[in-house]
C-alpha cells in the first residue's frame, strides 16, 4: 500500500472536495481518500500494483480540478566545470536518474541547472552529490521558493484585483439601475422616462467589465454543472447568467417599443452578486492563509544553515547538507539547527517555543538538545543524532500538518450535505421561479425568486466551517505544546467521561527515591543494599533504579550476579554471591511461600505512607524491606482538580500495592483506583471503564501504557514518555506537565463550540434566507427578498465563519 | 450512478420549467376577452408604449402617472403599502370652484392642492385598494399587479377598460387609443360636490358633462370628463 499526498487546485467550496473525494474512490485499488477544502491536499492511500499516480492525477483532472505532487519543490544550482552543450545533456540525464526528482533543466548559457524534486524522496546532498559524481561542482542558489506558496499568493492577489474592478463598474452601474427609484435625478440623457435604450446600453456596458472580471464563476460553475457535480460557482453563474441574459431580453424588448422593460433590466443584480461574492472569495483566501500560520510558524523555528566541524575546519552549509554524526558548533544566541547530544560545552537552551518551559534548561556533555531551540550563554558543540525528517521540530510539523489535513466526523457530514445541496438548491430556485410566474404572472418576479434563492442558498460557508477551526485548533494547541494527532480525536476528546492516569511518570515524577531501609534475620543495610543494588543493576525498572541509586550514593560497591530474572508485575530474581534472592512485591513474595505476617505493620505503615514497600526474601525468610517513594508532580493535583470541575471521573492505575496506591490517590484526590496491575493487564482495566459505558482516555509515558493508550477512546501521551507511546497515542503532550491534560480537553471544547457555532453561521443564513428568498413570506404580504441582499447575506456568512474560526487564536490554556 | 441523478433531477427541472414558460406566453392578445385583467393591462400597456413621455414617476407618492392634460393625471401606485392613495384621480380645480365648489366644504375624500409653478388648482381623489406589499416592475406591471389584486374593481364595455374607485367614481380606458371620442375618462360622483356648493348648471359649457346615472339602485348625478392623448 502506498500513500500519497497531492495538491488539488480549482476546488472552491465543499461540493469540490466532495466531487474530487468521490472520484479518487471510485477507482480501483483506492484504500482510503481524503480531501481537505482548507488545505488543498488530497492524501490518498492506494494499492499500487492496481493503480499510479499518474491514474489519480488523470481521474482529478478529468473531474475538472487541477493536481500535482504535494512536496515537490524547487531549487536552483550553479553548475561548475560544464564547457559545451553535452555536459549540460550529462548534468541533466545524471540527476534525472536520482530518485525523487521530478524535472530537471539546465541552462549552459547561464550555468544554472533548475530542479523540481520530493523532498521527501531526495534531499539537497544527495542531488549534489550525484552532480559531483558525474565530474561537476554544484552551488546552491538561494532564490528557491515556495511554489505553493507563491501561487496562493498570487491567487489572493487576482481575487483582489477581481474584486476591486468589479466594485468599481458595479457602483455606477447600481446609481443609475436604482439610483432613480430612491430619489436620485439622473440626467436626462440616460432616465429611464426620457431615454429608456439609453438607460439600458450604459449599463449592458457597465456590466460587460464586471463579466469578464468575474469569468471564473462561468468557466468552473457550467463546467462543473455539466460534469455532473454543480457547485457552488454554479449556483452564482447560473443566476447572474439569467439575469444578464434576460437584461439582453429587455434591451431588446425596448428597442422595439417596450418601454416598461427599462424598468426589468437586471444588470445591477448580476454585478453586485458578482462584486460581493468575489469579496467574499478574497477574504476566505486571506483568512485561510492565517489558519495555517501554526505550520509556518513551526517552519520558521527552524535555522538555514549550520556551522559543522570537519577535519577541524569551521564551515557554514545549509541545514539541508548536514548528516548524522557531523559535529555542529553553536555560540551564544544562534539556533540549534538539528537534534544532537552534547559533545562538548555547558550552556542553557531556551526551548519554550517547542516544549513551552520557559525556564533556559542546563546542558553539558551527553545532554540531548532539540532542533530550533535557542542557545542562551555558552558555547557548545554537539553531534547531530537526528536530521532532515527525523528531528523532533519535523515530526511536529508533519503531525500539525497531518491533523489538520485530516477530516473530524462532523466534517464528513457537512461535506455530505454540501454535496447534496446544490443541485437541491437549483431545483428549488426553478420550482420557487415557476411558482411565482404561473400564481403572479410576472416573470420579472420569477426571475427575482429565482436569482435571489441560487444566491442565498449558496453553501459556501458550510464547506469552511469544520476545517478552518480544525486548522486554528490544532496550530494553537501545538503552540501550547500539545500536539492533537487528527480530527477525529480533536471531535472525541471533549466526550471524554473518564481519565486513567498512570502513576508511575505521570503523576508521579518517575524518579523514586530510596526512603526506609528495614533489615532483617540479622542482615545489615549496607549488605541489604549491595545485595539489592546488585540485583537491580541489571533491572531497568524505575524502582530498581532507586535502589542502585541509592547504593551508589551510599558508596557501596557492587558484586557480580551469577544469574538474574525479571518476573513482570512481581520484581525480579537474582543470584548474588552464590545465594538466591527474591526482591519485589508482595505478590511474589506469597507467591514464593515468605511468610510476612511478623513484617505486616512495618509493611502497613509504609504504605500508608504512600511508600512502595521492596520486600528481599532469601532462603524462604524475608531478610529485608526497601521502601521507594517517587515524588507526585507539583502540577498533579491541580491537574486532577480542573478535571474533576469539568466533570470528569479520575482514575489511577498502577502495579504498585494496594494501600500505597490508595495513598497517593488520597494525596492526589483520585476517584477509581486499580491497583496491582499487571502491565498486560492495563488494556484490560481501560476497556472495563469503557464497557460501562463510558469514555475513557489513558495518560501515560512508559513503554507498558502503549497497549491501554491504544486501547482507551484517547490514548494521551506524555512529552517525556517513549517513541512507542507517542506513536500508540491520539495525544501527545510534549511538556511533563499534567496541567496540559486539562488543556487538551478545554482545547477540545473549545473547537467543538466553534465548529458548532460555525456550522450555525453557516446555516442561518440559508435556513432563513432559502423561505424568505423563495417568496413565503411575501406570498402572507411581507416582504421578498432581493437578490443584492442575498449576495451581501451570502458573502457575510463566509467571512462570519472565518472571523469565529480565528476567534480560537485567544485560546488559552487551562492554568 | 449518484452524478447522473444530480444532473437529471438539474436538467429536467430546467427542460420541465422551459417547456411550461414557452407554452405561457408572456404577451396575451387583447382578443382574450375571458382574462379581463390581462386584456386590460394589454390595453394599458400600449397606452404606456404609445405615449411614453406622458408616462411619468412620483417618488415622494411612489406613484406611477399618465398626464391627461394640463397639470390632470391619473395616477396608479407601484406599491399598494407605500400609502392609502393606490390610484388618484387629478383633475384641474378651476371648473369647480368657478362653479361654485368651495374647496374648504370638501369631505375627507378629497383634497384640494393650491396651484404651484407649473400646475394648476387640482382636486384630488384617492383611493386605497389595499395595503399589502407587492412587488412590481414597470408602471404597465403596477397597473397589472393592482389589478390581478382586486379584479373586482374592472369591468368592461364594448370599447372601454373601467375601474370603479368607488360609489359613482371611475376611470376608463380605450381599448384602442383614437377610435373612440375618448382615450381615457374620469368619472365623479357629484354628491359631495354639490354639498361643497357646486352648482350643475353651471357647469355648462366646461370639459365637464353631467349625466344622470343607476348607482346601487339609486339615481344620482356623476360628472364625465374625456381626454384624447393625441391632440
Amino acid at each position: 500500500m502506498e500513500t500519497r499526498e497531492f495538491l488539488v487546485t480549482g476546488m472552491t467550496c465543499a461540493a469540490c472536495s466532495r466531487a474530487v473525494e468521490r472520484t479518487t474512490k471510485k477507482l480501483d485499488g483506492v484504500i482510503e481518500t481524503n480531501v481537505n477544502l482548507a488545505t488543498e491536499k488530497l492524501n490518498i492511500s492506494f494499492d499500487q500494483e492496481k493503480l499510479s499516480a499518474e491514474d489519480i492525477k488523470n481521474a482529478v483532472i478529468k473531474a475538472g480540478y487541477g493536481i500535482k505532487e504535494a512536496e515537490l519543490d524547487k531549487k536552483s544550482y550553479k553548475i561548475e566545470g560544464m564547457t559545451c552543450t553535452a555536459c549540460a545533456k550529462a548534468v541533466e540525464r545524471a540527476v534525472k536518474k536520482v530518485d525523487g526528482v521530478e524535472e530537471a533543466n539546465v541552462n549552459f548559457a547561464t550555468e544554472t541547472l533548475a530542479i523540481s524534486y520530493d523532498k521527501s524522496k531526495v534531499r539537497n546532498s544527495d542531488i549534489k552529490a550525484t552532480i559531483e559524481k558525474a565530474g561537476y561542482k554544484a552551488i546552491d542558489e538561494i532564490n528557491s521558493t515556495d511554489d505553493h506558496q507563491a501561487a496562493k499568493d498570487q491567487e489572493i492577489k487576482r481575487m483582489w484585483n477581481q474584486f476591486v474592478i468589479s466594485a468599481i463598474f458595479t457602483v455606477p452601474l447600481l446609481v443609475i439601475a436604482m439610483g432613480h427609484m430612491i430619489g436620485y435625478d439622473l440626467p436626462t440623457f440616460i432616465d429611464p422616462m426620457d431615454n429608456p435604450m439609453t438607460f439600458g446600453l450604459v449599463q449592458l456596458v457597465l456590466i460587460i467589465p464586471v463579466v469578464i472580471a468575474g469569468r471564473r464563476f462561468y468557466t468552473v460553475g457550467f463546467r462543473t454543472l455539466f460534469k455532473g457535480s454543480p457547485n457552488m460557482d454554479s449556483l452564482i453563474a447560473i443566476g447572474t447568467a439569467a439575469a444578464v441574459l434576460y437584461g439582453l431580453f429587455a434591451l431588446y424588448q425596448i428597442s422595439i417599443g417596450n418601454i416598461d422593460y427599462a424598468f426589468e433590466l437586471y444588470f445591477e443584480s448580476a454585478g453586485v452578486i458578482i462584486t460581493l461574492i468575489s469579496l467574499g472569495k478574497y477574504l476566505e483566501n486571506v483568512t485561510k492563509g492565517k489558519t495555517s500560520e501554526a505550520i509556518k510558524k513551526l517552519m520558521g523555528l527552524a535555522p538555514k544553515t549550520a556551522t559543522v566541524e570537519r577535519d577541524g575546519v569551521e564551515t557554514v552549509i545549509q541545514i539541508e547538507d548536514v548528516i548524522v554524526g557531523d559535529i555542529i558548533i553553536v555560540k551564544p544566541g544562534e539556533k540549534i539547527p538539528v537534534d544532537g547530544e552534547v559533545v562538548d560545552g555547558i550552556t542553557a537552551i531556551d526551548e519554550s517555543m517547542l516544549t513551552g518551559e520557559s525556564i533556559p534548561v542546563e546542558k553539558n556533555v551527553g545532554s540531548k538538545v532539540i532542533g530550533a531551540s535557542i542557545n542562551k550563554n555558552g558555547s557548545i558543540k554537539f553531534k547531530a543524532t537526528k536530521v532532515g525528517k527525523d528531528t523532533a521540530l519535523a515530526q511536529i510539523i508533519k503531525l500539525v500538518e497531518d491533523a489538520q489535513g485530516s477530516k473530524a466526523p462532523i466534517a464528513k457530514m457537512a461535506d455530505i450535505i454540501s454535496s447534496y445541496f446544490v443541485p437541491i438548491v437549483i431545483s428549488i430556485a426553478t420550482l420557487s421561479a415557476l411558482f411565482w410566474y404561473f400564481y403572479d404572472g410576472s416573470f420579472i418576479l420569477a426571475l427575482t425568486v429565482f436569482v435571489s434563492v441560487l444566491v442565498i442558498a449558496c453553501p459556501c460557508a458550510l464547506g469552511l466551517a469544520t476545517p478552518t477551526s480544525i486548522m486554528v485548533g490544532t496550530g494553537k494547541g501545538a503552540e501550547n505544546g500539545v500536539l492533537i494527532k487528527s480530527g477525529v480525536a480533536l471531535e472525541t476528546t471533549h466526550r471524554i467521561q473518564t481519565i486513567v492516569f498512570d502513576k508511575t511518570g505521570t503523576i508521579t515524577e518517575g524518579k523514586p527515591v530510596v526512603t526506609d531501609i528495614l533489615v532483617f534475620e540479622g542482615l545489615t543495610e549496607d549488605v541489604l543494599m549491595k545485595v539489592a543494588g546488585s540485583a537491580e543493576k541489571k533491572s531497568e525498572h524505575p524502582l530498581g533504579e532507586a535502589i542502585v541509586r541509592r547504593a551508589e550514593e551510599d558508596g557501596i560497591e557492587f558484586v557480580n550476579v551469577d544469574s538474574f530474572k525479571a518476573i513482570p508485575g512481581h520484581g525480579i530474581e537474582a543470584t548474588v554471591d552464590g545465594n538466591t534472592y527474591l526482591l519485589g512485591n508482595k505478590k511474589l513474595m506469597i507467591e514464593s511461600n515468605i511468610a510476612l505476617e511478623k513484617y505486616e505493620d512495618s509493611s502497613h505503615r509504609l504504605a500508608e505512607e504512600g511508600k512502595t514497600p521492596m520486600y528481599v526474601a532469601t532462603e524462604g525468610k524475608l531478610v529485608g524491606i526497601i521502601a521507594v517513594a517517587d515524588p507526585i508532580k507539583e502540577t498533579s493535583l491541580r491537574a486532577i482538580k480542573k478535571l474533576h470541575e469539568m466533570g470528569i471521573e479520575v482514575a489511577m492505575l498502577t502495579g504498585d500495592n494496594q494501600r500505597t496506591a490508595n495513598a497517593i490517590a488520597k494525596q492526589v484526590g483520585i476517584d477509581v483506583v486499580l491497583a496491582e496491575v499487571l502491565p498486560q493487564d492495563k488494556a484490560n482495566e481501560v476497556k472495563k471503564l469503557q464497557d460501562k459505558g463510558r469514555k475513557v482516555a489513558m495518560v501515560g509515558d512508559g513503554i507498558n501504557d502503549a497497549p491501554a493508550l491504544a486501547q482507551a477512546d484517547i490514548g494521551i501521551a506524555i512529552g517525556s514518555g517513549t517513541d512507542v507511546a507517542i506513536e500508540s497515542a491520539d495525544i501527545v503532550l510534549m511538556r511533563s506537565d499534567l496541567m496540559d491534560v486539562p488543556t487538551a480537553i478545554k482545547l477540545s471544547k473549545s473547537t467543538i463550540t466553534n465548529i458548532k457555532q460555525n456550522l450555525f453561521w453557516a446555516f442561518i443564513y440559508n435556513t432563513l434566507g432559502i423561505p424568505l428568498a423563495m417568496g413565503v413570506l411575501y406570498f402572507f404580504g411581507g416582504p421578498l427578498l432581493n437578490p443584492i441582499f442575498a449576495a451581501f447575506a451570502m458573502s457575510l456568512s463566509s467571512v462570519s465563519v472565518l472571523l469565529n474560526a480565528l476567534r480560537l487564536k485567544q485560546f488559552k490554556p487551562v492554568k | 450512478m449518484r452524478n447522473f441523478n444530480k444532473l437529471g433531477i438539474t436538467l429536467m427541472t430546467f427542460a420541465l420549467s422551459a417547456t411550461l414558460i414557452a407554452c405561457n406566453n408572456d404577451t396575451k392578445s387583447s382578443e382574450d376577452k375571458g382574462n379581463n385583467v390581462e386584456s386590460a393591462t394589454t390595453d394599458f400597456k400600449n397606452i404606456v408604449n404609445k405615449y411614453p413621455k406622458k408616462i411619468g414617476f412620483h417618488k415622494e407618492l411612489n406613484h406611477w402617472g399618465i398626464e391627461l392634460d394640463k397639470g390632470e393625471k391619473f395616477e396608479w401606485t407601484k406599491d399598494m403599502s407605500s400609502n392609502a392613495a393606490d390610484f388618484a384621480i387629478v383633475t384641474k380645480a378651476e371648473p369647480f370652484i368657478s362653479a361654485g365648489l368651495d374647496v374648504n366644504k370638501l369631505g375627507n375624500g378629497w383634497l384640494f392642492k393650491k396651484a404651484e409653478e407649473d400646475t394648476p388648482d387640482l382636486l384630488i381623489r384617492p383611493y386605497d385598494v389595499s395595503d399589502r406589499n407587492k412587488f412590481s416592475s414597470g408602471s404597465s406591471d403596477a397597473m397589472r399587479v393592482i389589478l390581478k389584486f382586486k379584479p373586482e374593481v374592472l369591468t368592461k364595455d364594448d370599447t372601454h377598460n373601467i375601474v370603479t374607485l368607488g360609489e359613482g367614481f371611475e376611470v376608463r380606458w380605450a381599448e384602442e387609443i383614437g377610435k373612440t371620442n375618448a382615450d381615457f375618462m374620469f368619472r365623479l360622483n357629484s354628491t359631495e360636490l354639490v354639498e361643497a356648493g357646486l352648482d350643475l348648471d353651471k357647469l355648462e359649457g366646461t370639459d365637464w358633462k353631467v349625466i344622470s346615472e343607476q348607482v346601487n339602485g339609486e339615481t344620482i348625478k356623476v360628472l364625465d370628463r374625456m381626454y384624447m392623448l393625441e391632440k
